[in-house]
């Protein structure tokens, strides 16, 4: 308790003191920073991203390469807000989840598209690699008034490269602990008008890490077993710019033959069970401009997946097949200086066929608008209303509206204040409707309020410094509980209600063109259980499980030289395992430090880029989820030719 | 210069350490030598949050975790049986792969039986020298030694074994056939330690208990197709003649009524009980026939019979995620007391 008393105190004095010490400046903030428009997600229209109303962290590319990121589930779980819940290592299911609530309270998008899949209303972030990513952007906050459902702790979206208007050409091999072995290749290719990139990469692994064992009476060192995988993508991007308009094709397809092991309960494993992932992605998306203050623009997508699992240990061999059909229209308009709106309609149809879930179709419509205003030339304040309708062919549907709020302090141009409010909502899954065994096809959609309110300080000196400090609140009611309806059926209905709130704390430095980069972000959250799903519910007023109150990141790249190097440290703190949050079944927190070094020659053909890194350095014993071991220390290389 | 104060507050912000104390867990007060009422708490599956709760009748007082209490760490995952033999408790430890075995008097650990890969589901005792334990996934019953705690022999059986009862030299193995079939009873001659008969009982054979007269009652789930319901099979007590080892009687538990009957007790003075999703049912042990009489509790997980002081014990696992409640009733149905246990309590077990 101290120590976070003290921890807010010296980030409200860094704060202070980036004021204080900030370099004489003219009152314009317009002249300290950047004022560069773009679409970011949370908005869904072209904004100053200094004056967004809820915080949005971008993995780039560059920090991406600088801090040696190799998924999206990487990429995003460095973010305030955030926490990456990971199976184990390699090849295990990784996801992230937002502001103390579940994975499935965030809503992953692919360049914009729904990602999520309704049947479990999750995505193995840990199968995206960010070969082919451009930037992930990651907004805590609700967002079901621009994206719609499941969008309650906030919205991870993954963006996919623009195919560079050049000929190139990259080739690589990685090799590391447990016998990992990866290779990846990609062609670029492209003029004035138009542009295309094909790659393709395959990992593999062993898998079988070392983590150590200790149930209290046992102690000793083992090797994971049954966790070996093989992962195969490939993907066609193609650009075409024509007139001011711009269209993308974007095909992606995926496979990972993974084993699944199960906890780890004793010295011996038995470990059998294989998930098969198939996914495959294809988008096309226009965007026409119709003068200074008008653009069109319109996508489809559509998404396979099918998903096997076989357990020949329990005799269980089940699969799933998604399919997702997705149109997207969206108009922007200028209405004035200062005011713009950006409107439009989602038509998904998505359906599942499965030897465990009912077959299933979902129809979903959406109509949406979303705005930016600054109604006062003398001062500097932004507002961000949405609304957005949704209907469903098997579930209720609702309005979802929010607000949003941006100003900078009078007297401190370079201090701003910020804050959201409003309402999101999750559906059902698929799973929770339709499973054979007990599934409830009357569940309504969960309902939420969230709102957060936030100060955000920046100054230059060399560079960019940013520190940010928000407050946040999420009540979900009528959340969605599978509980025993006899001794062997179990069935899900609307039972609970949950409350997380929290404060989130982050500061970033950017200096001399990002040749150094340092990001921090700290968070403490209470998410605790209101109303329990039966009356004198022990779990109520208690931390939800697996959700630590504490965590934090820090990552700090240095470029020079052809050369640079990372580190990434991250903290979490205990973890409850029980609803009763019983002090005899805790995960210990854990710290974790990775290292990445890179070095690039360049010469008359190309680069060589060498790389190399260590995760886990000090070989940190630990587990995120009970009985799910992650490894000791690792390591990996890799070497790439780029043309 | 200036521009080092805010990079002083940073560092002094990472270098404050983060709060990374867990939560103590209270030392509860418990007497060393009682006798009473232990429920074994399974815990969620693969998350070790197995425990052993006591219930002391005379005092009515009860205790979370006395395992915990005398070794400072938890069971492990999915305790799912518990026998008692010679001052030791014999913990079947089914996710854990292992019998852990205890003193009854002080609750330390003596040691372990070991069982990798073996999913051991529940155990007897014969003597001093012999017991046997289930293996569900391996279709086995393994032979070990109570006191040295090394595995003797196994010896295989059918599919799924899961309830296992020990009567005048022969050991009974239900073998459930959870993820195929079966319906077979194996029985097991200490003397040879091999599967001399196999009876066919009823779909599903779970649980199994030895009445007062000698007579074996096996609870049968029956079979459940989740995808067709009307494929379902219901389930019944088969009574197995332990003379002849045979089947003499079926007591049915009719799908449309009872839904497929849970866990069940049999006393020796001529009453059985068992769980089903409205009520525990009560059976005649002698002539084989349902009571009119039960015990108004849904969805009850665990039952016990206390013959000396005509109790009946019952565990509700309420969500199977938080902690459940142990209900004590006289024979006469009334409820005397109740009290929280831990997750998933399963096997009640009378010292």
């Amino acid at each position: 308790m101290m120590t976070g008393v003290f921890r807010c105190m010296t980030t409200i004095a860094l704060m202070i003191s980036l004021l204080v010490c900030a370099p004489e400046t003219p009152p314009d903030s317009a002249r300290l920073f950047p004022m560069t428009e773009q679409v970011v997600t949370g908005q869904r229209l072209p904004v100053d991203v200094t004056r967004l109303p809820s915080p949005v962290q971008t993995a780039d590319s560059q920090f991406i390469a600088a801090a040696g990121i190799r998924t999206a589930a990487e990429a995003a779980g460095l973010a305030s807000g955030t926490l990456l819940r990971s199976y184990g290592g390699g090849g295990a299911l990784r996801s992230v989840s937002l502001r103390g609530l579940a994975p499935e309270y965030s809503l992953v998008l692919l360049d914009g598209f729904r990602y999520t899949s309704f049947q479990i209303g999750t995505v193995d972030l840990g199968l995206v690699s960010v070969n082919d990513i451009d930037r992930v952007e990651t907004a805590p906050g609700g967002g079901s008034a621009v994206y719609g459902a499941d969008a309650v702790g906030g919205v991870i979206n993954i963006i996919t490269r623009r195919p560079a208007r050049a000929f190139g050409a990259e080739t690589g091999a990685g090799f590391g602990s447990s016998g990992m072995e990866h290779w990846s290749a990609s062609v670029t290719a492209g003029g004035t008008d138009g542009s295309l990139r094909v790659s393709a990469e395959r990992e593999r692994a062993s898998n079988r890490y070392p983590f150590v064992y200790d149930d209290g009476a046992v102690r000793m060192t083992l090797e994971r077993s049954g966790a070996d995988y093989v992962s195969t993508a490939g993907s066609v991007m193609a650009a075409i710019q024509t007139g001011g308009s711009e269209f993308r094709l974007h095909l992606r397809a995926s496979d990972a033959d993974r084993g699944q092991p199960t906890t780890v309960s004793g010295p011996v494993q038995d470990n059998r069970a294989r998930l098969h992932d198939a996914d495959r992605f294809v988008s096309l998306r226009g965007t026409v401009p119709a003068g200074e203050s008008f653009a069109l623009s319109a996508g489809l997508a559509y998404r396979n997946n099918r998903q096997s699992y076989l357990d020949p240990r329990i005799g269980l061999d089940a699969w799933y097949e998604n399919d997702q059909l997705q149109f997207v229209h969206q108009t922007d308009i200028v209405v004035a200086e200062g005011h713009s709106v950006a409107a439009g309609f989602d038509l998904i149809i998505a359906s599942i066929a499965s030897s465990e879930v009912h077959a299933s179709r979902r129809r979903q419509f959406s109509i949406f608008a979303a705005s930016s205003h600054r109604p006062f030339r003398e001062v500097d304040l932004t507002l961000y209303p949405a609304l957005r309708y949704d209907s469903y062919s098997d579930i209720a549907g609702g309005v979802s509206p929010r607000l949003g709020i941006n100003a900078a302090v009078p007297w401190l141009p370079m201090l701003r204040v910020r804050g959201t409010a409003g309402r999101n909502y999750r559906v059902p899954t698929f799973n929770d409707l339709y499973w054979i065994q007990g599934g409830n096809p009357s569940l309504r959609p969960e309902r939420a309020f969230s709102a957060d309110a936030g100060v955000t300080a920046m100054t230059e000196w060399h560079g960019l410094y940013t520190a940010e400090a928000t407050w946040f609140t999420v009540r979900t009611t009528d959340k969605i509980v599978w509980q025993p309806v006899s001794s062997s059926l179990w069935s899900p209905k609307n039972l609970s209600e949950v409350a997380s709130s929290g404060t989130e704390l982050r500061f970033s430095a950017e200096l001399f063109e990002r040749a150094v980069m340092v990001r921090y972000s700290h968070q403490f959250t209470s998410a605790t259980v209101v109303k329990g799903g039966s009356v004198n519910d022990p779990s109520e007023g208690k931390q939800l499980p697996y959700t630590p109150k504490e965590n934090s990141a820090v990552t700090a790249s240095f470029t020079g030289g052809g050369a640079s190097f990372s580190i990434i440290h991250t903290f979490t703190g205990y973890r409850f395992e029980t609803a009763e949050n019983d002090p005899r079944f805790v995960l210990s927190s854990h710290s974790v430090t990775d290292l990445h070094l890179t070095y690039t020659y360049s010469m008359s053909a190309g680069s060589i880029v060498l790389s190399g890194g260590i995760t886990n350095l000090f070989g940190t014993e630990y587990t995120i989820i009970t009985g799910y071991p992650m490894p000791l220390r690792q390591y990996r290389c890799s070497v790439r030719f780029i043309h | 210069m200036k521009h080092l104060i805010p990079a002083a507050a940073f560092f002094t912000f990472l270098l404050s350490s983060c709060d990374t104390k867990d939560p103590v867990t209270p030392d509860p007060d418990i007497p060393p030598t009682v006798s009473g009422v232990y429920i074994v708490n399974e815990g969620g599956f693969g998350k070790s949050t197995s425990s052993l709760s006591l219930y002391v009748p005379d005092s009515g007082k009860s205790y979370g975790d006395v395992f915990f209490a005398a070794n400072g760490r938890g069971l492990g995952d999915v305790a799912n049986d518990m026998v008692i033999h010679d001052g030791k408790g014999y913990i079947v430890m089914n996710n854990s792969h292992r019998i852990e075995v205890i003193s009854m008097t002080t609750h330390l650990s003596l040691g372990t039986v070991q069982l990798p890969g073996n999913s051991p589901y529940q155990a007897v005792i014969l003597n001093a020298h012999k017991g046997y334990v289930t293996n569900y996934y391996k279709g086995s019953v393994s032979v070990f030694d109570p006191a040295t705690f090394q595995v003797l022999t196994e010896i295989p059986v059918g599919k799924n074994p899961k309830g296992i009862a020990l009567h005048n030299g022969f050991v009974y193995v239900c073998n459930s056939g959870d993820f195929s079939a079966d319906s077979t009873l194996s029985v097991i001659d200490v003397a040879a330690d091999s599967v001399v008969k196999t009876v066919t009982v009823g779909l599903g054979p779970n649980d199994a208990a030895v009445d007062g007269d000698g007579d074996l009652f096996v609870r049968c789930y029956g079979y459940q197709d989740w995808g067709n319901p009307a494929n379902s099979k219901a389930g019944s007590i088969a009574v197995v003649h332990t003379g002849t080892r045979s089947l003499q009687a079926v007591i049915p538990l009719p799908l449309v009524q009872h839904g497929h009957p849970g866990r069940m007790a049999v006393s020796k003075k001529g009453t059985g009980y068992v769980a089903t999703g409205a009520a525990v049912l009560s059976f005649d042990t002698k002539t084989n026939a349902l009571r009119s009489t039960s015990i108004e509790r849904a969805n009850i997980y665990g039952v016990a019979v206390d013959d000396v002081q005509d109790r009946v014990y019952l565990t509700d696992a309420a969500d199977y995620v938080r902690n459940g409640t142990l209900f004590v009733y006289s024979a006469q149905r009334t409820l005397l007391d109740s009290v929280t246990v831990g997750i998933v309590p399963g096997r009640i077990v009378l010292k």
